[in-house]
């Protein structure tokens, strides 16, 4: 009777779904350096600009990218998770409005507005100042799902679309802006 | 044969090794500082808010550095010290860092727990300051 209950209540359980691990990129689109960030929400998705400023407030490097909700919504586990293991900033990242873009910069890599899928966080060790970095990925979903149906243990290498260093406290902030209370 | 090597040492280890061209010279050499912590990589195709033709993708969470019986014994420590009150700032900061490191591992929240706690403190802060703030209002008018 205890083995039929048992076996009742496995059956009921759900089934686990398929994982596909991702393989870190061998090499990026672009790789950058910023100091400034901003948070855009639209309808729909989110754009997440970046920025380096310099100390007599020039803008010398900038780079946008994509996040649809629905992808927000997918990662929102992971990245509170690991907003909440390196907590909130302890210093406040400066207010930034990115500037609309120049004509010339509508030919240039930095006016392609890429879709991240997945963003990979780290962060060093405790000695200041600490550098983190984000990484930007994106894949096919239809590969990854294809990938699902061969079975277990299956892997993708994802697009390298931008990898970003940072200090700790903009990653922080980053993460809190996009997911607020 | 020149041989370009990237050494590894880090949480995220595993070594690249690049043959390089017999024309190319030097050794080249790179230890990255190591990463503390990190989210790891996984996708589970599971539940998908919009239409494909093919199954969805959600992306399954977790992050990566491990509670330890070390970092327990320190946990133990630093706290016993900050009862008595001597923790200098970097004890601080590490106790701070192996707190949130301790309730991850043994206590984890989901993101939505996260995210209330989060709210809650942000509103106890901003009552403490508003009280702090009417305190200093009336103390200031009354001398």
């Amino acid at each position: 009777m205890l083995n039929l209950k048992k076996r009742m209540a496995a059956s009921k359980k759900p089934a686990k779904p398929p994982v596909v691990g991702l393989r870190h990129p061998v090499q990026y689109v672009l790789s950058f350096l910023a100091n400034r960030f901003a948070v855009a929400r639209e309808d729909g998705f989110v754009l997440a600009h970046f920025g380096l400023v310099t100390k007599a407030d020039v803008l010398i490097d900038r780079f946008t990218v994509v996040i649809t909700d629905n992808t927000l919504k997918t990662l929102k586990e992971n990245l509170v998770k690991y907003s909440d293991e390196v907590g909130l900033p302890k210093k406040e990242i400066p207010k930034w409005l990115p500037p609309a873009r120049k004509a010339e910069e509508s030919i240039s890599l930095l006016s392609y507005l890429p879709v991240v899928d997945f963003l990979h966080l780290c962060h060093g060790n405790d000695v200041d100042p600490v550098d983190a970095e984000i990484c930007f990925w994106s894949y096919s979903q239809a590969y990854a799902s294809d990938l699902s149906r061969v079975g277990k243990d299956q892997t993708l290498m994802p697009w390298g679309i931008a990898l970003m260093r940072c200090e700790i406290d903009l990653q922080r902030a980053f993460l809190a802006e996009l997911y607020p209370v | 044969m020149n041989l370009a090597s990237i050494k590894v040492n880090a949480l995220l280890s595993s070594a690249m090794f690049t043959a390089g061209t017999e024309v190319v010279t030097s050794e080249i050499n790179v230890v990255p500082s190591v990463i503390a912590q990190s989210n790891l990589p996984s996708i589970s195709l599971e539940k998908f808010g919009f239409s494909f033709s093919t199954s969805g993708t959600a992306v399954e969470a977790v992050a990566s550095q491990r509670w330890s019986t070390e970092k327990a014994q320190r946990f133990k420590d630093l706290s016993r010290i900050e009862a008595l009150g001597v923790l200098t700032v970097k004890e601080l900061a590490e106790l701070e860092t192996l707190t949130r490191l301790r309730r991850s591992a043994m206590y984890p929240r989901t993101a939505d727990e996260i995210l209330w706690h989060r709210g809650q403190n942000s509103v106890t802060n901003g009552l403490v300051q508003a009280i702090q703030q009417y305190v200093k209002f009336h103390a200031t008018n009354h001398s």
